[in-house]
Protein backbone atom coordinates (compact mmCIF):
# COMPACT_ATOMS: atom_id res chain seq x y z
CA UNK A 1 0.00 0.00 0.00
CA UNK A 2 1.22 3.42 -0.93
CA UNK A 3 1.86 6.25 1.26
CA UNK A 4 2.80 9.82 1.06
CA UNK A 5 6.55 9.85 -0.14
CA UNK A 6 9.72 11.26 2.83
CA UNK A 7 12.19 12.03 0.80
CA UNK A 8 15.64 10.33 2.48
CA UNK A 9 17.26 13.46 1.34
CA UNK A 10 15.11 16.63 1.44
CA UNK A 11 17.68 18.56 -0.48
CA UNK A 12 17.09 16.23 -3.44
CA UNK A 13 13.75 17.74 -4.18
CA UNK A 14 15.40 20.98 -5.12
CA UNK A 15 17.23 21.55 -9.12
CA UNK A 16 18.46 24.57 -8.40
CA UNK A 17 17.74 27.26 -5.39
CA UNK A 18 18.41 30.95 -5.40
CA UNK A 19 19.32 31.45 -8.84
CA UNK A 20 17.86 29.43 -11.47
CA UNK A 21 19.56 29.19 -14.68
CA UNK A 22 17.04 31.50 -17.66
CA UNK A 23 17.49 28.64 -20.23
CA UNK A 24 15.75 26.22 -17.98
CA UNK A 25 11.92 25.66 -19.01
CA UNK A 26 8.97 27.47 -16.57
CA UNK A 27 7.26 24.21 -15.57
CA UNK A 28 5.43 22.58 -12.38
CA UNK A 29 7.38 22.90 -9.15
CA UNK A 30 9.25 26.43 -9.84
CA UNK A 31 8.86 28.99 -7.57
CA UNK A 32 8.44 32.74 -8.40
CA UNK A 33 9.14 35.90 -6.03
CA UNK A 34 6.83 39.00 -6.24
CA UNK A 35 3.61 37.32 -7.66
CA UNK A 36 0.59 38.15 -6.38
CA UNK A 37 -3.13 35.72 -6.50
CA UNK A 38 -6.04 37.19 -7.92
CA UNK A 39 -8.81 37.18 -4.80
CA UNK A 40 -6.17 37.13 -2.14
CA UNK A 41 -6.36 40.49 0.22
CA UNK A 42 -2.65 39.98 1.10
CA UNK A 43 1.09 39.18 -0.98
CA UNK A 44 2.50 36.47 -0.17
CA UNK A 45 5.77 35.82 -0.24
CA UNK A 46 6.11 33.22 -3.33
CA UNK A 47 4.23 31.03 -5.51
CA UNK A 48 4.59 27.69 -6.68
CA UNK A 49 3.20 26.19 -9.94
CA UNK A 50 1.23 23.53 -9.58
CA UNK A 51 -0.04 22.69 -12.68
CA UNK A 52 0.75 19.44 -14.37
CA UNK A 53 2.66 20.73 -17.06
CA UNK A 54 0.75 18.29 -19.91
CA UNK A 55 -1.75 20.56 -18.79
CA UNK A 56 -0.02 24.08 -18.20
CA UNK A 57 1.66 23.82 -22.01
CA UNK A 58 0.20 23.82 -25.60
CA UNK A 59 3.30 22.09 -27.28
CA UNK A 60 6.65 24.03 -26.38
CA UNK A 61 4.66 27.21 -25.40
CA UNK A 62 2.79 27.97 -22.00
CA UNK A 63 -0.54 28.35 -21.42
CA UNK A 64 -2.01 31.81 -20.93
CA UNK A 65 -2.80 31.15 -17.08
CA UNK A 66 -1.33 28.22 -14.59
CA UNK A 67 -2.73 27.49 -11.60
CA UNK A 68 -0.45 27.97 -8.41
CA UNK A 69 -0.08 27.57 -4.71
CA UNK A 70 1.05 30.45 -2.27
CA UNK A 71 4.56 29.43 -0.35
CA UNK A 72 4.76 30.77 3.15
CA UNK A 73 7.51 30.60 5.96
CA UNK A 74 6.63 27.54 8.32
CA UNK A 75 7.93 26.11 11.43
CA UNK A 76 11.04 23.59 11.03
CA UNK A 77 10.44 20.46 9.01
CA UNK A 78 10.81 17.25 10.56
CA UNK A 79 11.07 13.61 8.53
CA UNK A 80 7.46 12.76 10.32
CA UNK A 81 5.96 16.07 8.66
CA UNK A 82 6.10 14.18 5.32
CA UNK A 83 3.14 11.90 6.11
CA UNK A 84 1.10 14.50 7.68
CA UNK A 85 0.32 18.23 6.64
CA UNK A 86 -1.47 16.86 3.41
CA UNK A 87 -2.63 20.16 2.45
CA UNK A 88 0.63 21.48 1.56
CA UNK A 89 3.98 20.68 -0.09
CA UNK A 90 7.00 21.15 2.33
CA UNK A 91 9.92 22.84 1.14
CA UNK A 92 12.85 22.24 3.32
CA UNK A 93 15.50 24.96 3.01
CA UNK A 94 14.21 26.66 0.49
CA UNK A 95 16.13 29.52 -0.11
CA UNK A 96 19.29 27.65 1.41
CA UNK A 97 19.02 29.85 4.95
CA UNK A 98 18.29 26.65 6.87
CA UNK A 99 14.25 28.51 6.98
CA UNK A 100 11.47 26.19 6.04
CA UNK A 101 9.09 26.76 3.69
CA UNK A 102 5.72 25.07 2.33
CA UNK A 103 3.15 25.93 -0.24
CA UNK A 104 -0.34 25.00 0.86
CA UNK A 105 -2.72 23.80 -1.77
CA UNK A 106 -5.67 25.52 0.36
CA UNK A 107 -4.19 28.82 -1.36
CA UNK A 108 -4.33 28.22 -5.17
CA UNK A 109 -5.26 30.03 -7.95
CA UNK A 110 -4.62 30.99 -11.30
CA UNK A 111 -2.49 33.62 -12.13
CA UNK A 112 -1.23 35.66 -15.87
CA UNK A 113 2.06 33.41 -17.43
CA UNK A 114 3.41 36.67 -18.16
CA UNK A 115 3.65 37.20 -14.39
CA UNK A 116 6.04 34.25 -13.82
CA UNK A 117 8.90 35.66 -15.39
CA UNK A 118 12.37 33.92 -14.97
CA UNK A 119 13.88 36.66 -13.85
CA UNK A 120 11.60 36.23 -10.56
CA UNK A 121 12.15 32.29 -10.46
CA UNK A 122 13.67 31.64 -7.19
CA UNK A 123 13.81 27.75 -7.17
CA UNK A 124 12.87 24.50 -9.15
CA UNK A 125 12.86 20.93 -8.25
CA UNK A 126 14.00 18.06 -9.61
CA UNK A 127 11.80 15.17 -11.22
CA UNK A 128 11.71 13.89 -7.87
CA UNK A 129 10.36 16.63 -6.03
CA UNK A 130 8.17 17.27 -8.84
CA UNK A 131 6.64 13.90 -8.40
CA UNK A 132 6.68 14.36 -4.50
CA UNK A 133 4.78 17.82 -5.06
CA UNK A 134 2.54 15.62 -7.54
CA UNK A 135 1.71 12.95 -5.45
CA UNK A 136 1.06 15.27 -2.30
CA UNK A 137 -1.56 17.78 -4.59
CA UNK A 138 -3.30 14.70 -5.74
CA UNK A 139 -3.47 13.33 -2.13
CA UNK A 140 -4.95 16.96 -1.28
CA UNK A 141 -7.88 16.85 -3.68
CA UNK A 142 -8.49 13.30 -3.93
CA UNK A 143 -7.36 11.57 -0.28
CA UNK A 144 -5.89 8.97 -3.39
CA UNK A 145 -2.18 7.84 -2.69
CA UNK A 146 -0.27 7.04 -5.66
CA UNK A 147 2.66 5.69 -5.65
CA UNK A 148 5.58 7.92 -6.93
CA UNK A 149 6.93 4.80 -9.42
CA UNK A 150 3.85 5.03 -11.27
CA UNK A 151 3.90 9.04 -10.84
CA UNK A 152 7.31 9.27 -12.49
CA UNK A 153 6.34 6.57 -15.33
CA UNK A 154 3.60 9.07 -16.36
CA UNK A 155 6.26 11.65 -15.91
CA UNK A 156 8.95 10.74 -17.73
CA UNK A 157 7.64 11.43 -21.55
CA UNK A 158 6.81 15.35 -20.69
CA UNK A 159 10.26 15.36 -18.01
CA UNK A 160 12.59 14.51 -21.34
CA UNK A 161 10.33 17.09 -23.27
CA UNK A 162 11.25 19.60 -20.39
CA UNK A 163 14.98 18.47 -20.51
CA UNK A 164 15.67 18.11 -24.21
CA UNK A 165 13.99 22.04 -24.40
CA UNK A 166 16.50 23.27 -21.55
CA UNK A 167 18.86 21.72 -23.38
CA UNK A 168 18.01 23.29 -26.87
CA UNK A 169 17.77 26.93 -25.22
CA UNK A 170 21.24 26.22 -23.44
CA UNK A 171 22.67 25.40 -26.60
CA UNK A 172 20.85 28.53 -28.58
CA UNK A 173 21.94 30.88 -25.72
CA UNK A 174 25.90 29.10 -25.78
CA UNK A 175 26.31 30.23 -28.89
CA UNK A 176 25.56 33.90 -28.59
CA UNK A 177 28.24 36.27 -26.47
CA UNK A 178 26.10 37.97 -23.87
CA UNK A 179 23.66 35.79 -22.02
CA UNK A 180 22.88 37.58 -19.11
CA UNK A 181 19.61 38.57 -18.04
CA UNK A 182 18.40 41.30 -20.68
CA UNK A 183 15.51 41.77 -23.14
CA UNK A 184 17.48 40.72 -25.59
CA UNK A 185 18.38 37.57 -24.06
CA UNK A 186 14.65 36.44 -23.15
CA UNK A 187 13.70 37.21 -26.70
CA UNK A 188 16.28 34.67 -27.57
CA UNK A 189 14.86 32.02 -25.25
CA UNK A 190 11.86 32.44 -26.71
CA UNK A 191 12.58 32.18 -29.93
CA UNK A 192 14.80 28.95 -29.33
CA UNK A 193 11.68 27.55 -27.31
CA UNK A 194 9.45 28.26 -30.80
CA UNK A 195 12.37 26.57 -33.09
CA UNK A 196 12.22 23.43 -30.47
CA UNK A 197 8.73 23.16 -30.54
CA UNK A 198 8.51 23.52 -34.33
CA UNK A 199 11.20 20.57 -34.65
CA UNK A 200 9.48 18.02 -32.02
CA UNK A 201 6.27 18.83 -34.40
CA UNK A 202 7.85 18.41 -37.89
CA UNK A 203 6.42 15.34 -39.82
CA UNK A 204 3.15 14.96 -37.93
CA UNK A 205 5.25 15.41 -34.75
CA UNK A 206 6.77 11.98 -35.06
CA UNK A 207 9.55 12.94 -32.52
CA UNK A 208 6.66 14.40 -29.44
CA UNK A 209 5.06 11.21 -30.64
CA UNK A 210 8.08 8.91 -29.89
CA UNK A 211 8.59 11.00 -26.16
CA UNK A 212 5.33 9.13 -25.34
CA UNK A 213 7.29 5.75 -25.35
CA UNK A 214 10.52 4.26 -23.00
CA UNK A 215 11.02 2.35 -26.43
CA UNK A 216 11.68 5.55 -28.57
CA UNK A 217 12.44 7.89 -26.10
CA UNK A 218 16.68 7.11 -26.44
CA UNK A 219 16.65 7.67 -29.96
CA UNK A 220 14.63 10.96 -29.71
CA UNK A 221 17.58 12.43 -27.11
CA UNK A 222 19.73 11.09 -30.42
CA UNK A 223 18.11 13.14 -32.61
CA UNK A 224 17.39 16.22 -31.41
CA UNK A 225 20.93 16.43 -29.52
CA UNK A 226 22.41 15.79 -32.97
CA UNK A 227 20.16 18.30 -34.22
CA UNK A 228 21.62 21.16 -31.63
CA UNK A 229 25.15 20.59 -32.41
CA UNK A 230 24.37 21.12 -35.91
CA UNK A 231 22.37 24.46 -35.10
CA UNK A 232 24.68 25.65 -32.68
CA UNK A 233 27.55 23.53 -32.18
CA UNK A 234 28.87 22.10 -28.92
CA UNK B 1 10.25 -41.54 -4.45
CA UNK B 2 10.65 -44.64 -3.69
CA UNK B 3 12.01 -43.92 -0.04
CA UNK B 4 8.71 -42.17 0.18
CA UNK B 5 6.34 -44.93 -0.68
CA UNK B 6 8.09 -47.11 1.46
CA UNK B 7 7.86 -44.78 4.75
CA UNK B 8 3.91 -44.36 3.47
CA UNK B 9 3.42 -47.79 3.32
CA UNK B 10 4.74 -48.75 7.08
CA UNK B 11 1.48 -48.60 9.11
CA UNK B 12 3.44 -47.70 12.26
CA UNK B 13 3.52 -44.16 10.13
CA UNK B 14 0.02 -43.34 10.78
CA UNK B 15 -3.12 -42.78 8.62
CA UNK B 16 -1.09 -41.90 5.56
CA UNK B 17 0.40 -45.45 5.59
CA UNK B 18 -2.38 -47.32 6.37
CA UNK B 19 -4.41 -45.45 3.39
CA UNK B 20 -2.21 -46.95 1.12
CA UNK B 21 -2.92 -51.00 2.42
CA UNK B 22 -3.37 -52.68 -0.61
CA UNK B 23 -0.70 -51.52 -2.65
CA UNK B 24 2.69 -52.94 -3.31
CA UNK B 25 5.17 -50.59 -4.06
CA UNK B 26 7.74 -51.92 -6.54
CA UNK B 27 11.55 -51.36 -4.95
CA UNK B 28 14.79 -50.47 -6.64
CA UNK B 29 16.51 -52.97 -8.23
CA UNK B 30 19.97 -53.82 -6.62
CA UNK B 31 21.30 -52.90 -10.14
CA UNK B 32 19.80 -49.53 -10.49
CA UNK B 33 20.45 -48.65 -6.70
CA UNK B 34 23.91 -47.56 -6.92
CA UNK B 35 23.80 -45.90 -10.07
CA UNK B 36 20.56 -43.99 -8.26
CA UNK B 37 23.41 -42.86 -5.73
CA UNK B 38 26.12 -42.00 -7.74
CA UNK B 39 23.67 -40.16 -10.22
CA UNK B 40 22.36 -37.80 -7.55
CA UNK B 41 26.22 -37.23 -6.08
CA UNK B 42 27.67 -36.22 -8.88
CA UNK B 43 24.17 -34.04 -9.81
CA UNK B 44 25.34 -32.43 -6.61
CA UNK B 45 29.01 -32.22 -7.63
CA UNK B 46 27.78 -30.34 -11.30
CA UNK B 47 25.44 -27.64 -9.32
CA UNK B 48 28.27 -27.10 -7.05
CA UNK B 49 30.79 -26.89 -9.82
CA UNK B 50 27.93 -24.88 -11.78
CA UNK B 51 27.72 -22.15 -8.83
CA UNK B 52 31.36 -21.87 -8.76
CA UNK B 53 32.00 -21.40 -12.19
CA UNK B 54 28.99 -18.75 -11.77
CA UNK B 55 30.89 -17.12 -9.28
CA UNK B 56 34.45 -17.30 -11.17
CA UNK B 57 32.72 -16.32 -14.50
CA UNK B 58 31.00 -13.06 -12.93
CA UNK B 59 34.22 -12.69 -10.93
CA UNK B 60 36.08 -12.21 -14.54
CA UNK B 61 33.18 -10.22 -15.73
CA UNK B 62 33.29 -7.76 -13.15
CA UNK B 63 37.14 -7.00 -13.56
CA UNK B 64 36.47 -6.84 -17.54
CA UNK B 65 33.79 -4.03 -16.51
CA UNK B 66 36.57 -2.32 -13.94
CA UNK B 67 39.44 -2.46 -16.65
CA UNK B 68 36.88 -1.41 -19.53
CA UNK B 69 36.01 1.65 -17.34
CA UNK B 70 39.64 2.60 -16.28
CA UNK B 71 40.09 2.95 -20.12
CA UNK B 72 37.29 5.11 -20.78
CA UNK B 73 38.37 7.08 -17.94
CA UNK B 74 41.31 8.15 -19.77
CA UNK B 75 38.50 10.13 -22.14
CA UNK B 76 37.72 13.89 -20.65
CA UNK B 77 34.64 14.41 -18.89
CA UNK B 78 33.42 16.45 -22.05
CA UNK B 79 33.83 13.78 -23.87
CA UNK B 80 32.04 10.68 -21.57
CA UNK B 81 29.02 12.71 -21.59
CA UNK B 82 29.08 13.36 -24.90
CA UNK B 83 29.11 10.10 -25.68
CA UNK B 84 26.43 8.81 -23.00
CA UNK B 85 23.88 11.95 -23.78
CA UNK B 86 24.63 12.25 -27.80
CA UNK B 87 25.91 9.22 -28.97
CA UNK B 88 24.02 6.89 -26.47
CA UNK B 89 21.21 9.00 -25.52
CA UNK B 90 20.70 8.79 -22.01
CA UNK B 91 18.60 11.40 -19.98
CA UNK B 92 20.62 14.18 -17.94
CA UNK B 93 18.63 12.87 -14.83
CA UNK B 94 19.24 9.37 -15.50
CA UNK B 95 23.25 10.16 -16.08
CA UNK B 96 23.38 12.45 -13.05
CA UNK B 97 21.37 9.48 -10.73
CA UNK B 98 23.63 6.70 -11.91
CA UNK B 99 26.50 8.56 -11.13
CA UNK B 100 25.22 9.90 -7.52
CA UNK B 101 25.28 13.60 -8.21
CA UNK B 102 22.65 16.14 -9.25
CA UNK B 103 21.87 17.15 -12.63
CA UNK B 104 22.92 20.80 -11.99
CA UNK B 105 26.39 19.01 -11.21
CA UNK B 106 26.28 16.82 -14.81
CA UNK B 107 25.23 20.20 -16.59
CA UNK B 108 27.91 22.26 -14.35
CA UNK B 109 30.63 19.38 -15.80
CA UNK B 110 29.16 20.35 -19.49
CA UNK B 111 30.30 23.73 -18.77
CA UNK B 112 33.55 22.67 -18.06
CA UNK B 113 33.80 22.63 -14.98
CA UNK B 114 36.06 20.05 -13.62
CA UNK B 115 34.86 16.69 -12.05
CA UNK B 116 36.14 14.66 -9.46
CA UNK B 117 38.01 11.49 -10.12
CA UNK B 118 35.16 9.33 -7.93
CA UNK B 119 32.69 10.78 -10.22
CA UNK B 120 34.61 10.71 -13.37
CA UNK B 121 35.31 6.98 -13.46
CA UNK B 122 31.62 6.48 -12.20
CA UNK B 123 30.78 7.90 -15.70
CA UNK B 124 33.41 5.66 -17.39
CA UNK B 125 31.79 3.26 -15.42
CA UNK B 126 28.55 4.06 -16.55
CA UNK B 127 29.97 4.29 -20.83
CA UNK B 128 31.31 1.12 -20.31
CA UNK B 129 28.89 -0.75 -19.42
CA UNK B 130 26.79 0.59 -21.98
CA UNK B 131 29.24 -0.98 -24.30
CA UNK B 132 29.53 -4.29 -22.48
CA UNK B 133 25.53 -4.65 -23.24
CA UNK B 134 25.92 -4.01 -26.94
CA UNK B 135 28.03 -7.56 -26.75
CA UNK B 136 25.42 -8.90 -25.07
CA UNK B 137 22.94 -8.47 -28.50
CA UNK B 138 21.38 -5.37 -26.96
CA UNK B 139 21.37 -2.68 -30.25
CA UNK B 140 19.87 0.27 -27.94
CA UNK B 141 21.82 0.18 -24.64
CA UNK B 142 20.66 3.31 -23.50
CA UNK B 143 16.63 3.06 -24.52
CA UNK B 144 16.91 -1.10 -23.05
CA UNK B 145 18.25 0.91 -19.98
CA UNK B 146 14.54 2.57 -19.51
CA UNK B 147 12.19 -0.33 -20.42
CA UNK B 148 10.11 -2.18 -18.06
CA UNK B 149 11.61 -5.15 -16.95
CA UNK B 150 8.84 -8.10 -17.95
CA UNK B 151 7.15 -8.60 -14.90
CA UNK B 152 3.80 -9.28 -13.67
CA UNK B 153 1.17 -6.28 -14.01
CA UNK B 154 2.00 -3.86 -11.18
CA UNK B 155 5.63 -3.85 -10.78
CA UNK B 156 7.65 -0.79 -12.40
CA UNK B 157 11.93 -1.71 -11.99
CA UNK B 158 14.07 -0.43 -14.78
CA UNK B 159 17.29 -1.63 -15.52
CA UNK B 160 18.59 1.95 -14.56
CA UNK B 161 16.70 1.03 -11.06
CA UNK B 162 19.02 -1.95 -10.54
CA UNK B 163 22.00 0.05 -11.84
CA UNK B 164 21.13 2.73 -9.51
CA UNK B 165 21.13 0.04 -6.61
CA UNK B 166 24.25 -1.27 -7.50
CA UNK B 167 22.84 -4.85 -8.77
CA UNK B 168 25.13 -4.58 -11.50
CA UNK B 169 26.81 -8.50 -11.40
CA UNK B 170 22.73 -9.44 -11.21
CA UNK B 171 21.56 -7.00 -14.47
CA UNK B 172 24.48 -8.61 -16.56
CA UNK B 173 23.57 -11.88 -15.79
CA UNK B 174 19.46 -10.87 -17.09
CA UNK B 175 21.21 -9.36 -19.79
CA UNK B 176 23.29 -11.97 -21.08
CA UNK B 177 20.24 -14.35 -20.92
CA UNK B 178 21.10 -16.44 -18.06
CA UNK B 179 18.55 -15.36 -15.50
CA UNK B 180 14.71 -14.18 -15.51
CA UNK B 181 13.82 -10.55 -14.30
CA UNK B 182 11.96 -12.62 -11.85
CA UNK B 183 14.99 -14.76 -10.91
CA UNK B 184 17.39 -11.98 -10.94
CA UNK B 185 14.96 -9.69 -8.72
CA UNK B 186 14.24 -12.86 -6.43
CA UNK B 187 18.06 -13.38 -5.95
CA UNK B 188 18.78 -10.05 -4.50
CA UNK B 189 15.81 -8.82 -3.17
CA UNK B 190 13.32 -11.06 -1.49
CA UNK B 191 10.95 -8.40 -0.75
CA UNK B 192 9.90 -6.92 -4.20
CA UNK B 193 6.86 -8.60 -4.86
CA UNK B 194 5.30 -6.34 -1.71
CA UNK B 195 5.92 -3.38 -3.70
CA UNK B 196 3.29 -4.03 -6.56
CA UNK B 197 1.46 -0.61 -7.65
CA UNK B 198 -2.42 -0.80 -7.18
CA UNK B 199 -1.80 2.02 -10.05
CA UNK B 200 -1.28 2.03 -13.77
CA UNK B 201 0.32 4.25 -16.65
CA UNK B 202 -2.41 4.30 -19.97
CA UNK B 203 -1.72 6.18 -23.23
CA UNK B 204 -4.70 8.56 -22.60
CA UNK B 205 -6.92 9.63 -25.60
CA UNK B 206 -4.98 13.15 -25.87
CA UNK B 207 -1.93 11.37 -26.62
CA UNK B 208 -0.93 11.36 -23.05
CA UNK B 209 0.17 9.41 -20.09
CA UNK B 210 -2.37 9.17 -17.36
CA UNK B 211 -2.84 7.34 -14.47
CA UNK B 212 -6.04 4.42 -13.38
CA UNK B 213 -6.01 2.08 -10.80
CA UNK B 214 -5.73 -0.85 -11.98
CA UNK B 215 -8.18 -3.81 -12.52
CA UNK B 216 -8.82 -6.62 -10.08
CA UNK B 217 -8.59 -9.15 -12.50
CA UNK B 218 -4.80 -7.94 -13.15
Amino acid sequence: MASLETPPDPDGIYDARGEVPLARPITQGDVFRGVDIPGFDESVPAVIITQHPCSMRAGSRLRERIMVSAVRPRQTIHSKDWQGNASAMLLPNLLEDSKDYQADFRDSGSVKTIELSRASRIASLTNYGVQVLHQRNIYYHTRLTVDIKTLAETYDPIATEIELQYDWVESALNSKDDVALSDETLKAISVAEKEFGDYLDANDSALRKGLQNSISRADVRRQVRREMMNRYGE
Amino acid sequence: MVEITETLRDPAQGTAGSSLTGYSAVETSQTTAPMLVRAGLLRTQVDALGQDVASVHQEIRDDDLAQRAAAKGRNGVPSLLTELAVGRGMAWADIARLTGVSVSAVRKWRASQAASAEHRLALARLAAFLDLLEEYAIEDPAQWMEMRLPLPPGYVITPIDMYHRGDVTALLEYASLRRSAEQMLDEIDDRWRDRRSEFQSYDAPDGAKAIRIRERSE
